[in-house]
């Protein structure tokens, strides 16, 4: 009972939070305050968490994170931390071979990039197909 | 991991949905747990052995190969 009142709470801080930050960043981008790409971005994102509020509010009132969900983030983010480690000493070898052709740079996005999409793909696979062992 | 959620389910009419519900997780945990798909943790399957008054060993049954292997 205390999660469901907590949830609410939380469902109706992101539909506060949003209406809010989407009318700051109106009146912002209205008197010319900021650029229009930060207020659409802004908007964007506000109206997002505005949306998702009044869904799991009022049209879908179940949990938006719930055991299954985090078990699958836990999971994912492990998988994901092995992959590019793998990634990694691939990159050292490639570096390595080719006598330094790879800058610091590319290879910090390669890694950042790698790690946030197969901690992505890893999340979407374990909650489409189950966790079988816990 | 076997259950006996969705017989039980069916014999007091309650829909994974309002299952769902009454233990504070989402419609698709309950259908991943019927398709032993995913192990929930103690104290959902205790939420859960609650909804139906009965023990957790009812609803879940642990097969011995299953244990003795892990």
């Amino acid at each position: 009972m205390k999660t469901k009142k907590n949830n609410k709470q939380k469902y109706r801080l992101m539909i506060a939070f949003g209406a809010f930050f989407a009318a700051v960043a109106s009146f912002c981008s209205f008197h010319n305050l900021i650029s229009d790409a930060v207020a659409s971005g802004i908007i964007t994102a506000a109206t997002c968490l505005f949306t998702i509020g009044i869904v799991r509010l009022y049209i879908r009132k179940e949990p938006l994170i719930d055991e299954m969900v985090k078990t699958a983030n836990q999971k994912a983010i492990s998988g994901a931390w092995v992959l590019t480690l793998i990634l990694t000493t691939v990159l050292f070898w490639i570096n390595l071979i080719f006598k330094d052709k790879l800058s610091v740079m590319l290879v910090l996005s390669i890694i950042l990039y790698f790690m946030l999409f197969s901690v992505l793909i890893l999340r979407y696979y374990y909650l489409k197909h189950g966790i079988e062992k816990t | 991991m076997k259950t006996k959620l969705k017989e039980f389910r069916a014999r007091l009419n309650i829909t994974q949905e309002d299952l769902a519900n009454k233990v504070g997780v989402r419609r698709e945990t309950i259908l991943f747990i019927e398709k032993g798909k995913y192990n929930p943790s103690l104290k959902l399957a205790k939420k859960i052995a609650n909804v139906f008054n009965e023990k957790i060993d009812d609803i879940f049954i642990f097969d011995k190969k299953e244990l003795e292997a892990e």
